[in-house]
């Protein structure tokens, strides 16, 4: 049952068996499989049932970038806008990458200082695979197979395997036949479907929303005994639960907790609530690959780009072998390649062409005969194209360019430093805000560069082009923070160890420190890879209601 | 703008160069067996235009490389162009697969690559 808090004036307190705190994916899947169990279930969402403005609000925080307040922090983070508040959370806008983390993210790894999970990867993994039915991945297409199902090869540009790997990463949502051959053909998973067309509804079990857990209420700071649940329409009520659920994201989950309970919060008696935060160090700028000819361009960009695999749509990345990547004390780093969007290309030209065809937009139809002669002269590749379902130009005859533009990303070495905290400001509920603290190490600053220079003895050697480092590389890894947007993969703030002087919560997810709370999101992430966290979160939120069930 | 224009030319001076050896593969014969080293930098064709911005560029860089690759190359006996072709196709590839590279205009390039630049504009 989907229920506005204001029809809950009437009763006196909520009470529940499990009181899960955040409807986004990870609070999504824990509702959905602890619902159709025995458990009185309450999934809190602070938004309404539709992302809406006014509850975006709520996300303001402040940003102090290594200790210091920075003038152009407003274009490194975007709080408001980025994280969303609604049936489905974050899930309503996300890009849907999916793939599992590598075994060396699981790893204490001694170049990484704070590295290292409490679970292996294979405990982990046979979770991504169920996984998949909510994020509808129809396909295991992490199996090096794929290659050559989908007639590639998956070594065709001679890369040294002994260094790399291609790897290729999924979005969620099954493709709709109609997106082959459009621009973007993104049908990414929204998880609010799930709350809204449940159908193991049970009268017992409710979806509250305009619920914002503002507070947990312990006397003595080892059990909660209520929560406090406030609405932006002035409502407040007391949920009893025996076991509370916070999976309400990187931000809102150490928020709650430093909100909470006694003294400096809740499960916070080794002073780590908010600490090691990480996001996902990321730049378009850092570097690009000048091929030797257009057509190993060309190639490059055929196997680099979106390949319509099975019901999905997928795209292959460079990363870095586990052995490499400890030889050369690496952080775990993908590499995509992007080409330039050229408005003159055969295949772009095609695809407007198809769409007016479509469309019946006949008047807009206005090529040139040299167009024409392109699309003529291209026309086995663009019929390939289009049964492939392949959505950026590939394999033409007449490449553009030999430059090819690449994408950075790593994962952020956790530093103790790098912290959330409560700041003396307070939102329209009376929550103190966040104060975040980003802090980046010298290993995340000697990254790309180290990364530069790999990629350049591996192009080298493959004789596929050279790297060219951006002009004032040097100015810009010293403003990495300034760069980029660390607002969008939060982590680490309530990480998890076996011992309670390293982490907040164990193995299970459980607090060490209070014995009927559990935390399911990219906070309990004690290092983050470079993949997008939601495909994890939702492969640990499984985990967990199969442990609670 | 201008300095990506700039680097593509270099770049393209750098392919031109790599290629430009390869193309010799089908080259039978010389005048001069024993110097095919000379008769390859000088078959080169490239842009006269950038030159001082090549000589200046390369003046920034010690010679080592150079003189290594100078030595390597007149102690080694090669019977014919395709040979000399494989010894260095070989020792650009090793080159970059042990990192062995230097930072020319932000552009990675092996430390021969950088020696066949010297050769001709140094």
């Amino acid at each position: 049952m989907i229920i506005d808090l204001k029809k809950l004036q009437n009763i006196e307190d909520i009470k529940c068996d499990f009181c899960i705190v955040g409807a986004g994916a990870a609070g999504t899947i824990l509702y959905d499989k602890l619902s159709k169990s025995k458990f009185e279930i309450v999934l809190l969402e602070s938004g309404m049932v539709d992302v809406d403005e006014n509850y975006q609000e709520l996300n303001k925080g402040e940003l102090l970038l290594q200790g210091k307040d920075n003038i152009n922090k407003d274009d490194v983070i975007d709080y408001v806008n980025m994280r969303l508040r609604g049936l489905g959370g974050t899930t309503n806008h996300w890009g849907g990458q999916c793939f599992p983390f590598y075994e060396i993210d699981f790893l204490k790894r001694n170049w990484i200082k704070n590295s290292g999970w409490p679970i292996s990867r294979d405990d982990l993994y046979p979770y991504y695979k169920k996984a998949n039915e909510y994020f509808e991945i129809s396909k295991d297409v992490w199996h090096e197979k794929i290659w050559e199902e989908i007639g590639l090869e998956s070594n065709l540009l001679k890369l040294n395997n002994n260094k790399v790997n291609i790897t290729f990463g999924c979005r969620a949502g099954f493709l709709k036949k109609s997106t082959a051959m459009t621009i973007s053909g993104w049908n990414v998973v929204n998880f609010k479907k799930y709350l809204v067309n449940s159908k193991n509804d049970k009268p017992n079990n409710k979806i509250i929303y305009d619920a914002t857990l503002t507070k947990l209420v312990s006397e003595n700071n080892n059990h909660i005994n209520y929560g406090v649940i406030k609405s932006l329409h002035g409502i407040e009520k007391k949920i009893f639960a025996k076991n509370f659920i916070l999976s309400s994201g990187g931000y809102e989950v150490p928020r709650i907790l430093l909100n909470s309970g006694k003294g400096k919060g809740l499960a916070n008696n080794n002073d780590l609530v908010g600490r090691y935060y990480v996001g996902h160090p990321n730049s378009l700028d850092f570097m690009k690959l000048i091929c030797n000819t257009k057509e190993i361009a060309a190639k490059l960009m055929w196997n680099f780009g979106w390949h319509k695999i099975d019901k999905n749509e997928s795209r292959p990345h460079l990363s870095f072998k586990k052995s490499f990547q400890e030889k050369n004390s690496l952080l775990n780093t993908g590499i995509w390649f992007a080409g330039h969007d050229e408005k003159n290309h055969p295949i772009y030209i095609a695809k407007q062409l198809r769409r007016d065809l479509l469309n019946k937009n006949f008047k807009n139809i206005d090529l040139s005969t040299k167009e024409y002669l392109l699309i003529l002269k291209n026309i086995d590749e663009i019929l390939l194209n289009i049964k492939r379902g392949y959505f950026n130009p590939r394999g033409v005859k007449n490449p553009m360019l030999e430059e090819v533009d690449i994408f950075y990303s790593a994962e952020q070495a956790p530093s103790k430093d790098s912290r959330i905290y409560l700041s003396d400001k307070k939102d329209m509920l009376g929550m103190n805000k966040i104060v975040l603290d980003w802090h980046l190490n010298e290993l995340d600053r000697e990254n790309p560069l180290k990364i530069a220079e790999h990629l350049a003895s591996i192009f080298g050697e493959a004789n596929v082009g050279k790297i060219v480092v951006a002009e004032n590389l040097q100015e810009k890894i010293n403003n990495f923070e300034n760069i980029m947007d660390a607002s969008s993969h939060p982590s680490g703030t309530t990480r998890m160890s076996n011992l309670k002087e390293n982490g907040v919560v164990d193995k299970n997810l459980k607090s060490h420190f209070v014995d009927n709370l559990y935390i399911c999101s990219s906070s309990v992430f004690p290092t983050s890879c470079y993949a997008s966290p939601t495909y994890s979160i939702g492969a640990l939120a499984i985990r967990l209601s199969e442990h609670l069930i | 703008m201008k300095h990506i224009k700039k680097r593509r030319i270099f770049l393209k001076k750098i392919s031109y160069l790599f290629f430009a050896f390869i193309g010799f593969f089908t080259i039978k014969k010389f005048n001069d067996k024993n110097d095919y080293l000379s008769i390859f930098v000088n078959k080169i064709n490239l842009l006269d235009s950038q030159k001082k911005n090549i000589t200046k560029i390369l003046n920034k860089y010690n010679y080592s490389h150079y003189q290594k690759f100078i030595s390597d190359y007149k102690i080694s006996n090669f019977n014919s162009f395709e040979d000399f072709s494989i010894w260095l196709s070989e020792r650009i590839k090793k080159e970059y697969a042990k990192n062995e590279m230097v930072i020319l205009e932000n552009t990675f390039v092996s430390k021969t690559e950088v020696s066949l630049l010297i050769i001709k504009y140094g």
